[in-house]
């Protein structure tokens, strides 16, 4: 319904969210593959647009979220979407940043049940753009990999991954990984994406096209087209 | 004044009475709209006496908005009756309760006086159907008709 | 089950519709909404119940659009009502505290609260106004509003139910606060054996006519309780959520009209000598259904041979909208089904005439 007043958000919560949603779909399905919600994230105001837009998306007043003690996040989230505030170890969705405590997050986080594998939780990390700090090449094998994907990743996202696997989830338990950053760039690693080789990349190596472009997506998103 | 007297008040007003009371609010503060006036269900819940269960005895159609005004939230839901003032009704609820959670609201007053209609409306209707009240000349003094007679005491 | 693909016929819909539309509006006067809520009621009420949906004027325009159709209104309501978010939860409606409009015991005649008779046709003559009404509707209106206005204002009280009279004394069982999460037929199959939460629900939003033909047959014999109405009252419920920025306040989001219905019976337990209680509670003022919906439950209580206490026969066959549906779906082209059942018929009179010659 239109009111004369002025919106704070131009988001649509019916357009934008299936968008949205096809998008981070897409990342899910094609683990590494990187998706841009940048145009609609720009369509919500708050702490952090990425974040809500991803909320708008994925919650509603029946799952539970945790923001890691982030109220202004949790007030925002809870009164766009009426999903629920709980603790970590109960959310169904967690939103933290790699300055946050994600060690405590990954280590609590509700992997399902052999029954339930699905009531587990979706961890939604956001990652700074990349300083310019050396970056690591990781293999991932899984679904939705044709054979394996080599892909230059912080020593944050490595670490998180290698805390992930550290925690042994019985298959088909696990939790499923989200990472975007402040400028909307987004790729998933969901349970069964596994990964190998943790070694740091340096300027000597000569990496084909496609990775170089993968590289600076860390730095510059604005540079997705390229990859496609 | 608490939210739960606070919405009684404002769901049972008519749209214009709600309008006006939200009138000065909007001038003075140009609140922004988060969540602009929209359907949705509410699943209503009873509780039942013979198991003291719980129950769904089905969802009724309510219009929900969020308002801020300077950094306040203001939060409103309301039963939709099916007139098109619905949506603006629960808009200016919502500047309202962003209002008074902002600490600006001034018409206290305004408020209890609605209430105090609304309910001498209601007892009044209360008095007509209190009309149909029976009251009982018992032909046979021997008819164990009284709930009361198990217990042999007075009413 | 052999559904053929046809296509065609795409114009002899569209002229379907377009004749539908005459016949909807082939004499002067079109009812306005307000006229079907307020003086269709009880049909509103009706749908309302069989839909699941609380909404007079979206019920009462769906009739409308439909020729007052149940089983079409219902379908629209249900069809609509998909398309909608599900935000809220309300708190626990207790409707110990409701404001009655109608409060009846068929059990005791002295009740605290009394006996209110409310609007009812149960005290009417049945005979047909052929001339319409004494007075005129503005006039009736009239005297109403004048009537309001002089009325001394009565402060509202609750009627405590005539059944925790009887448990304060033992003779109905109580039962501690259970607040185990109710199931949700609209989110959840049906399952057997399913929870009493379903059960009701199930039967509040079942066709008025199925629950009370079932009931019915459970009075005449085919059942094993013939209880007494031990209070229906109909009045109306405040309905109330968690305000969303602050969970230890509540939100008043409105009243909706509810009736209930508690019927007492001797309960079969020997050793223990208590009255037993079905429960009904539906939208409106479909005293009824609620009745026959509290029948059915104390008959599910029991386990025996009749129809009324099979649950799976019970809560199967209700619903409006898949009863009608699938008697509806019979309409479908069914045409490969039946020419292989035609050939069967004719084959197997083939031979009958083959071996007589």
């Amino acid at each position: 319904m239109k009111t004369s007043l002025s919106k704070k958000h131009d988001f649509d919560a019916v357009f934008d969210s299936q968008k949205v949603y096809r998008l981070v779909l897409e990342a899910l399905s094609h683990p590494t593959k990187v998706v841009s919600i940048q145009e609609h994230a720009n369509k919500l105001q708050g702490s952090n647009p990425a974040y809500l837009a991803l909320a708008m998306t994925l919650l509603d007043n029946e799952v539970s979220f945790n923001t890691c003690e982030n109220r202004q996040l949790s007030d925002e989230i809870s009164s766009l979407t009426h999903a629920t505030r709980t603790v970590v170890e109960e959310a169904d969705f967690i939103f933290v940043s790699e300055a946050g405590d994600w060690v405590a997050v990954i280590e609590h986080a509700q992997c399902g049940s052999l029954a339930n594998p699905h009531s587990s939780a979706t961890v939604i990390v956001q990652n700074k753009q990349n300083s310019g700090a050396p970056l690591n090449q990781l293999t991932f094998r899984g679904p939705g990999i044709d054979a394996r994907a080599t892909v230059l990743v912080t020593q944050t996202v490595k670490e998180i991954l290698e805390l992930r696997d550290a925690q042994c989830y019985e298959y088909p338990q696990g939790i499923d990984l989200i990472f975007v950053s402040d400028e909307g760039a987004l790729f998933a690693i969901p349970r069964l994406v596994s990964f190998d080789g943790a070694s740091q990349a340096d300027d000597s190596f000569s990496f084909p096209p496609f990775l170089q472009a993968l590289r600076s997506l860390f730095e510059e998103p604005s540079k997705l087209k390229e990859v496609e | 004044m608490d939210k739960r007297r606070l919405t009684r008040i404002l769901a049972r007003a008519d749209e214009k009475a709600v309008a006006s009371l939200a009138a000065s609010y909007r001038e003075a503060h140009q609140p922004l709209v988060i969540k602009e006036p929209e359907k949705t269900l509410a699943m209503i819940k009873m509780r039942e006496p013979v198991k003291q269960s719980l129950f769904y005895i089905g969802e009724v159609i309510v219009y929900e908005a969020v308002v801020e005004i300077s950094g306040t939230h203001g939060v409103a839901a309301c039963m939709c009756s099916g007139k098109e003032s619905d949506a603006l009704k629960v808009l200016n609820m919502a500047i309202i309760d962003a209002a008074l959670n902002k600490g600006v609201f001034a018409e206290m007053h305004a408020l209890l006086e609605l209430e105090r209609q609304q309910d001498d409306q209601l007892m009044k209707e209360n008095a007509l159907h209190l009309r149909t009240m029976v009251s009982f000349e018992s032909l046979d003094q021997q008819a164990p008709s009284d709930l009361n007679a198990f217990k042999g005491g007075a009413k | 089950m052999a559904y053929v693909a046809v296509s065609g016929g795409e114009e002899a819909i569209e002229e379907s519709i377009r004749l539908l539309e005459y016949y909807q509006n082939s004499a002067e006067g079109e009812i306005a909404v307000e006229a079907i809520t307020n003086q269709l009621s009880l049909l509103v009420d009706r749908v309302m119940g069989e839909a699941g949906l609380y909404s007079r004027s979206y019920a009462a325009l769906a009739l409308r659009q439909c020729e007052g159709s149940v089983e079409e209104a219902v379908f629209l309501l249900r069809a609509y009502r998909s398309t909608l978010t599900r935000n809220y939860y309300t708190h626990a409606v207790d409707a110990t505290n409701m404001r009655v409009i109608r409060r009846i015991s068929a059990a005791f005649k002295d009740i605290k609260g009394g006996q209110l008779l409310g609007p009812s046709y149960d005290y009417t003559h049945r005979l047909i106004k052929f001339n319409g009404a004494t007075q005129s509707p503005q006039d009736i209106r009239q005297t109403l509003f004048e009537t309001l206005e002089a009325e001394q204002p009565e402060e509202i009280a609750s009627c405590p139910r005539v059944s925790d009279e009887l448990r304060s004394e033992g003779l109905i069982e109580q039962a501690a606060p259970d607040d185990q999460s109710p199931h949700d037929v609209t989110m959840h199959m049906l399952e057997f054996p399913t929870t009493r939460s379903a059960r009701l629900q199930t039967l509040a939003r079942a066709d008025t006519g199925f629950v009370s033909g079932l009931a019915y047959s459970a009075l005449r014999g085919f059942g094993q309780v013939h209880p007494t109405v031990g209070e229906l009252r109909s009045g109306y419920v405040e309905l109330y959520v968690s305000y969303l920025l602050d969970e230890q306040e509540s939100v008043y989001l409105g009243e909706v009209l509810i009736t209930e219905v508690e019927g007492f019976s001797p309960a079969h337990n020997k050793e223990q000598l208590k009255i037993s209680v079905g429960y009904g509670a539906v939208f409106g003022r479909c005293e009824t259904k609620a009745i026959a919906m509290a029948v059915i439950d104390n008959e599910l209580n029991q386990d025996g041979p009749y129809p009324t206490q099979d649950e799976e026969f019970v809560l199967m066959h209700g619903d409006s909208l898949e009863m009608n549906g699938f008697i509806s779906h019979l309409k479908l082209p069914h045409y490969v089904t039946f020419q292989s059942k035609l050939d069967a018929v004719r084959k197997t009179r083939l031979e009958g005439n083959k071996s007589h010659e």
